[in-house]
């Protein structure tokens, strides 16, 4: 599916925020206390944070000028698959974790480059792709 | 979807219309109905600015600074409730959602410039006009203002009258369009929650009594409307007889003009939103594309190939790029205008007659369409159509473009593509439209430049938003004093 425009590039992005919250939150529902669980509830708010940042870059930076198409950029291959991954394992979240805040990085880094013509937009992304880093940087600590 | 049906905002309180006169209000994409308007009567217009008169007087003593605050939280409160405009909006209109944004963003802008009342309503001052005579001009309101907005930009036309009417001490009425009046509605639910004083700012829904009602109040100051050229100078006169101020903008068929040396690749993406962003109803879309020399084939030929590639469908849908018109009596419209087209000979090279959608049998859908060889003095190349359809005038020269742009009677807007200096400057200097897109394909002015046309496409003085509409908004009073 294509990411073709600047609203649907940062709806995606709202989209894997969401999806990576929704994963931290069913993991602090079934994993016993300790460092994982704690962790996780440091992304869902980090996580939270970011998508309201989504949501105020595609309000103020929505202009007839902005919605011009963009092209070879597609959501396929920042698709993660969920399901069957053990929520009660604090092993298997994390390596997950690391997986999608991976794939929201290079989201991130990617959707930037894509949007470099409207510059306050491809700024706003790469803040996001650095808080990405950041992140990924705290889980290695773990 | 429920039904609801839709009441007036009179004096701060939500009132049911007395009139028993009801418009249907469908959803563009389904054709399903969803609300119901009231086409309210002259007497509920008489109410309205009443109250509006009577809360002049406590509004305009309050400090400008007071007034802007109002704003600040209406711009916040604005940003809360913006996905939940922009859906009301697409729903009843047919905009794609990302089009749908944008006018909120515009009509949000409108909200930030107008908090700039405490610079740009400042009067001016000299001393010493004379010996020991000081001259001053204030800038004082002068009382009830009201609104007339076309369908195509339910929330953000309005808002380049509104928040400079009432920052700088009038109060005031807007009367939505009866085509798409939930929007609007949905703002001032949003005015409510912040309230304003009372009477302050008024929303009364109807059709022709309630535009009647407005120009034939005598304490309505003055009026701003937006829509069809017709309707546009029948305004215009009716104020001029009745002594309002006005600023009346009409209709509009520009002109896109590509040079040979255009960077097509580019240009492509604004060329094709030129024509079928908001399914071409815009005052500022593209109508006639003109190549420019010889060589226009290419072009056409890759112009016509990536419009194929556009995605017609739900406007909701962030994947697609063009949604509905806004009405079946509207589509029957662009219809008629295309079949105009091929009756009087100009060539169909991409027919958006059958467009179907899958799962929305019912939707008000125009497809792309595109004529070629199209001549200056055809129906299509002279109507304001308002719909997704293109008109090829080739010509050999750039005069030629130009003169094909001051041809029209319309003069909103003209868009050049181009990497030549000297064509672009030969082009803003001569062509009479007064909102110009050098390689950009809709000449929108921001909220802190004026919006409006000229010849045939703007009736007044003073056009909408920009630094000037502080002088339509208010009267300066000059003092001369001398002291003894």
């Amino acid at each position: 599916m294509p990411l073709k425009g600047f609203g649907v590039i940062l709806t995606f992005a709202e989209t894997i925020e969401t999806e990576n919250k929704d994963f931290y939150l069913q993991g602090t529902s079934q994993l016993p206390e300790g460092e994982v669980k704690s962790f996780l509830y440091e992304l869902i708010k980090e996580k939270e944070k970011q998508i309201k940042q989504v949501q105020r870059v595609r309000r103020e930076n929505v202009a007839e000028m902005i919605l011009e198409p963009v092209e070879g950029f597609t959501r396929d291959r920042f698709l993660v698959n969920l399901s069957g991954v053990n929520a009660a394992d604090p092993g298997a979240v994390v390596e997950t974790a690391r997986k999608i805040e991976e794939r929201n990085l290079n989201y991130y880094r990617e959707a930037a480059k894509k949007m470099k013509s409207h510059p306050e937009v491809a700024s706003a992304l790469q803040q996001l792709e650095k808080k990405q880093k950041k992140l990924l940087s705290k889980m290695d600590s773990l | 979807m429920a039904v609801t049906k839709l009441k007036n905002y009179i004096d701060g309180e939500w009132v049911e219309s007395e009139s028993t006169e009801i418009g249907n209000i469908t959803c563009s994409a389904t054709g399903e109905m969803i609300a119901e308007v009231p086409y309210s009567t002259a007497k509920e217009v008489d109410q309205a600015v009443n109250a509006a008169q009577e809360a002049f007087e406590a509004w305009r003593t309050t400090p400008p600074l007071a007034r802007a605050r109002y704003f600040f939280r209406l711009k916040d409160a604005f940003e809360e409730n913006f996905e939940d405009i922009s859906k009301t909006l697409t729903t009843e209109l047919g905009k794609a959602i990302d089009e749908a944004r944008g006018e909120v963003r515009r009509m949000i802008e409108n909200v930030e410039h107008c908090t700039g009342v405490t610079t740009m309503q400042c009067g001016y001052t000299i001393e010493d006009i004379a010996r020991g005579i000081d001259c001053a001009g204030h800038r004082q309101p002068l009382g009830v203002f009201a609104c007339i907005p076309p369908y195509n930009f339910p929330a953000m036309v309005p808002w380049w009258f509104l928040p400079y009417a009432v920052v700088t001490g009038n109060t005031y009425l807007v009367k939505p369009s009866e085509q798409v009046p939930m929007t609007q509605t949905k703002i001032f639910e949003v005015i409510d929650d912040v309230g304003f004083p009372n009477g302050v700012i008024n929303m009364v829904h109807g059709s022709k009594d309630v535009v009647n009602g407005i120009l034939d109040n005598p304490n309505i100051q003055g009026v701003s409307f937006v829509g069809s050229t017709p309707t546009a100078k029948y305004i215009y006169k009716r104020c001029g007889e009745t002594g309002k101020r006005v600023q009346s903008l009409g209709g509009a068929k520009n002109i896109v003009a590509v040079m040979p040396d255009a960077n097509l690749e580019a240009s492509m993406p604004s060329l094709i939103t030129s024509f079928f962003g908001c399914a071409g109803q815009r005052c500022l879309s593209g109508s006639i594309l003109v190549p420019v020399g010889d060589n226009a084939d290419d072009f056409i030929n890759k112009y016509v190939e990536r419009v194929k590639a556009m995605k017609i469908g739900d406007p909701l849908n962030e994947d697609v790029d063009m949604g509905p018109v806004v009405s079946e009596e509207h589509k029957k419209k662009v219809l008629g205008y295309i079949e105009k087209g091929i009756e009087e000979g100009a060539e169909l090279i991409l027919d958006g007659r059958n467009c179907q959608v899958e799962g929305y049998p019912d939707g008000y859908y125009v497809g792309p369409t595109i004529f070629d060889h199209v001549t200056p003095d055809m129906t299509i190349a002279k109507d304001e159509i308002f719909g997704p359809v293109v008109s090829i005038v080739r010509v050999k020269t750039l005069d030629e473009a130009i003169e094909l742009a001051n041809s029209r009677g319309f003069a909103n807007a003209a868009c050049i593509y181009t990497q030549d200096g000297g064509a672009v400057r030969k082009f803003k200097y001569n062509v009479k439209p007064s909102m110009i897109g050098i390689n950009i394909g809709i000449a929108a002015p921001m909220s802190f430049f004026p919006f409006g046309g000229a010849g045939e496409s703007f009736f007044g003085d003073i056009k909408g938003h920009g630094q000037e509409i502080f002088q339509f908004f208010t009267d300066t009073k000059v003092l001369i004093e001398r002291w003894f």
